[in-house]
């Protein structure tokens, strides 16, 4: 198990340098640049400030030498300062921020789990029922709606029409720190970031018992006279969920990017919302600081998903 | 068709017309199975009529809406569903937006540029993911290690982060959104292709074709790409519907489809405003039921497809 851990950790370690490698590229070689954009900031300013200017903050020197540079700092934990709020630094801002979205998307998490599970599993015992053909048609259904749509659906009958919940924000303003409080902010949100994974999931976990109800060690259970529920949720659900575990882990990235829209829309001050308005405002420190971390925790997420399927399926551990 | 003069004539001669009767091809016995798919023939068919709206967007807004989809008219703004100016001028059937443009004719054009995206994306995407996925699965060794671990780094990326970043740097026209939605992918057609080459370039009518001379381009080409065709065709299908959200979503940000070229994205976006406003309902709730419909017909259409071109994959 050690050895695994091991070869995935330093197997994972190409993947970010290359994920920071396209991200500094992306940003620093293209015409549009850091730059340019200072040159067309005020023409009145004279060509040797201009160079005086781009010697300060590194532009001067070639894009390998910058990219080192930005990497060395990255190794410490300094992602730079923001051009726009001038000398905050980007880690802050980041780790400001970044609870919030844990918060939002850890409980997606939740919630998607704790409804795509019983869903999928009672599909695939009842296979062919009413109530299976009515989760297929939410399925197909559930992944065509635009989650941007449906929060504003969302906002419109729950927060417009009935005021059952809040529009947007964290918690009431001018109000003490209040769990209750930002549940209930946090509701609308989350469930909008959870449903497409509910769609999605529950046929995975579906097909995944299918395969497992029909092995032989479930029939031996059976015939051990073992109670149904205790087969189905024991033998059965445990075996189904391995390969899940993965797809979990591949589901990261778009659970992640969802929390972008989502945040947006119900005003959610995250990570997201923080690389969206450095987006509109050309915060470059701080969108390549974003897009650093989100892809940081996505790596670590598919880390954590291998791990969990070294647990679960000893055969992984012996090989 | 045999007649009855065919049938009596000389049995060498009914031997060859057996013969030009051929056994139903691959395309052929799909449809066969397709058509017998409701909800696939289904999301076919809407696909088809929206597609119909979207290349006669203009005349269908000449003739039968009577309204321009950019014509600004602030004096009639927010008007609500079935609005006349007159007795005798055109309907605002959907109402108007907050410019006193008609929502229907908007609608229709925006379905030419979401449509019309999405196809090109595809292509690109099918370009892309096909021709990087064969070379991988083909030559293997470290044109396959490069290959792989690119997509490998670009699946660690949360893609709509990477979509903001792209268009933001780039500010692409709205044809342009093409390239950029391609570029983040294309990576699923690549592995599909990569893994279908691989499994293909050992069969044994591929040492043949080799032994008889065929180069490289060749048995790429002529032999084994047309037996990994399928998969690659339902992929590429079940694609569109995540493009078409991507984009909505993109110019709903503000990201995709600029204003006042219309999209279902961007009108969206443009409606949210006027939440609280009671005739605005239209303006809010139809772009994205068309948006889901769209994708569902695709969805459906998709999995009737796979079903149709490989049985075995039913469950």
């Amino acid at each position: 198990m050690g050895k695994y851990l091991i070869r995935r950790l330093i197997q994972s370690i190409p993947t970010f340098l290359g994920v920071t490698f396209i991200v500094f590229a992306l940003i620093n070689l293209v015409p549009g640049g850091p730059g340019s954009d200072l040159l067309l900031a005020d023409p009145n300013i004279k060509p040797e400030d201009m160079e005086r200017i781009r010697h300060s903050l590194g532009l001067d020197k070639p894009w390998y030498e910058r990219y080192a540079l930005y990497m060395g700092d990255l190794a410490h934990g300094d992602l730079g300062t923001s051009l726009i709020q001038r000398g905050v630094k980007v880690s802050e801002m980041i780790t400001e921020r970044l609870p919030k979205t844990l918060l939002l998307t850890g409980s997606a998490l939740l919630l998607a789990l704790l409804i795509a599970v019983p869903l999928g599993v009672m599909s695939a015992v009842k296979q062919y029922s009413i109530f299976d053909n009515l989760a297929t048609m939410f399925s197909t259904a559930g992944v065509a709606i635009p989650s941007f749509w449906l929060s504003i659906m969302m906002i419109l009958f729950f927060s417009v029409s009935l005021r059952w919940f809040p529009s947007g924000g964290v918690q009431t303003l001018g109000k003490d720190f209040d769990v209750g409080d930002v549940i209930w902010h946090l509701a609308m949100p989350a469930v909008a970031l959870a449903f497409i994974s509910i769609a999605s999931w529950n046929r995975y976990i579906r097909a995944s018992m299918l395969e497992v109800i029909r092995q032989d060690f479930i029939r031996t259970a059976r015939a051990k006279g073992l109670r149904e529920r205790f087969v189905i949720f024991k033998h059965a659900l445990r075996n189904a969920l391995i390969p899940f575990a993965t797809l979990l882990g591949l589901s990261l990235p778009g659970l992640i990017g969802g929390a972008l829209i989502i945040e947006r829309i119900f005003s959610w001050p995250g990570i997201g919302r923080l690389a969206f308005d450095a987006a509109q405002q050309r915060d470059y420190p701080v969108i390549m600081g974003v897009v650093m971390m989100s892809s940081m925790l996505v790596i670590l997420g598919n880390l954590a998903a291998d791990i969990a399927y070294g647990f679960l399926d000893p055969r992984i551990k012996q090989s | 068709m045999a007649t009855s003069a065919q049938i009596s004539q000389s049995l060498p001669d009914a031997f060859a017309l057996q013969a030009q009767q051929k056994s139903p091809g691959l395309a052929q016995l799909a449809w066969r199975r397709f058509r017998r798919d409701k909800l696939a023939m289904l999301g076919a068919l809407v696909l088809l009529l929206l597609g119909l709206f979207a290349i006669f967007a203009t005349p269908i807004s000449d003739s039968i809406t009577q309204f321009s989809p950019e014509k600004i008219n602030p004096l009639y703004s927010l008007k609500p569903s079935g609005f006349q100016r007159t007795p005798s001028s055109p309907t605002n059937w959907l109402g108007t937006d907050d410019l006193g443009r008609d929502v229907l004719t908007r609608l229709i054009f925006g379905a030419q540029v979401s449509l019309f995206l999405a196809l090109l994306t595809v292509m690109l995407t099918l370009t892309i993911g096909t021709i990087s996925g064969a070379l991988a699965g083909y030559f293997g060794g470290w044109v396959d290690l490069i290959i792989s671990r690119f997509i490998d780094i670009l699946l660690a990326v949360p893609v709509f982060f990477l979509l903001v970043l792209i268009t933001v740097v780039f500010r692409p026209p709205w044809w342009g959104l093409a390239i950029v939605l391609a570029s983040v992918s294309w990576m699923t057609v690549a592995r599909l292709v990569r893994g279908e080459f691989l499994a293909i370039k050992v069969r044994d009518y591929v040492d043949a074709a080799r032994v008889v001379g065929a180069n490289n381009t060749r048995i790429i080409f002529q032999h084994i790409m047309p037996n990994s065709i399928s998969p690659v065709i339902v992929a590429a299908t079940l694609q569109i519907g995540g493009v078409i959200l991507a984009e909505t979503a993109l110019s709903y940000l503000g990201l995709g489809v600029q204003p006042p070229t219309p999209s279902w994205g961007n009108m969206l976006s443009n409606a949210q405003r006027f939440i609280e406003i009671e005739s605005a309902r239209a303006l809010i709730v139809v772009p994205g039921i068309l948006i889901f419909v769209t994708v569902l017909a695709v969805n459906l259409m998709g999995n009737g497809l796979r079903d149709a071109l490989d049985p075995r994959l039913k469950q």
